[in-house]
């Protein structure tokens, strides 16, 4: 896990990937419909931010995968970081 | 035949490391794909994959990373092809022309960045550029010209 606030700055998505993760809060939202933009991209980032959750590389962008609990259920939630480590995106993926 | 249309997010200039934006593709068959808000590069990358794949008979079930949704390729009969996104389809009966226009539209969407610079900005860009010039060089045994439609919103191949 990433231990210092700095680092975390770092993946903070820019104004285009926030665009489009906003695209994605919807299913988070059937899920608890008190979760945010910002609430969905501090959990992609916290998932980005630790290494144990690396999942593939595909180009220049890598994607971590985490299993948590969000509204009572047990979903797998995907974040991408860019070449230049900013969050891409973060969805609950399908089953 | 297949119709690939496709508008950048060019709101602070193009940007070759998150290339994002809208795409449509549509055919004379039937059937309509479209997604918004989302990276067009994994889209061209999984769409040149999967029109490979099909080209050689071969279904395809092609990931877009960013998306919890992936693009399934069926082949159909003789030289055709079924895309499955969502619960949206399409139906090309050409696979070999609908490459042909897909590796247009990918040459006309690379000609958006600032040359090669850009392209090597995202290793992504790099490997359609290759899909894109491995063809046209083996079809026309020639370079590809730039662009001239650069003015246009929507792009349509």
């Amino acid at each position: 896990m990433l231990s210092d606030e700095n680092g975390k700055t770092k993946l903070r998505p820019g104004k285009r990937n926030c665009k489009h993760i906003a695209k994605h809060l919807k299913a988070f939202q059937e899920l608890d419909p008190s979760m945010t933009l910002d609430d969905i991209i501090d959990l992609g980032i916290e998932i980005a931010g630790d290494i144990r959750n690396y999942f593939k590389t595909k180009g220049d962008n890598t994607a971590f995968r985490k299993t948590v609990n969000i509204g009572g259920e047990t979903v797998r939630v995907r974040a991408v970081l860019n070449r230049n480590r900013r969050l891409r995106t973060v969805f609950v993926e399908k089953e | 035949m297949l119709k690939i249309s496709w508008k950048l997010d060019n709101e602070d200039g193009p940007d070759p490391v998150d290339p994002t934006g809208e795409l449509y593709l549509s055919s004379g068959v039937s059937g309509l794909i479209f997604e918004e808000y989302t990276y067009l590069d994994s889209w061209f990358d999984a769409l040149a994959d999967g029109f490979l794949a099909a080209k050689k008979g071969d279904p395809g079930i092609m990931e877009i990373l960013e998306e919890p949704d992936a693009l399934k390729f069926e082949p159909l009969g003789h030289r055709g092809v079924r895309i499955a996104y969502k619960d949206q389809k399409l139906e090309i009966r050409d696979t070999d022309r609908a490459l042909c226009i897909l590796r247009q539209s990918v040459r006309t969407f690379l000609s958006e960045f600032g040359g090669d610079g850009d392209i090597l900005k995202n290793r992504l860009l790099i490997r359609l550029k290759d899909f894109s010039e491995k063809e046209f060089r083996s079809v026309y045994n020639a370079e590809p010209e730039k662009n001239s439609d650069m003015n246009s919103e929507l792009r349509v191949a």
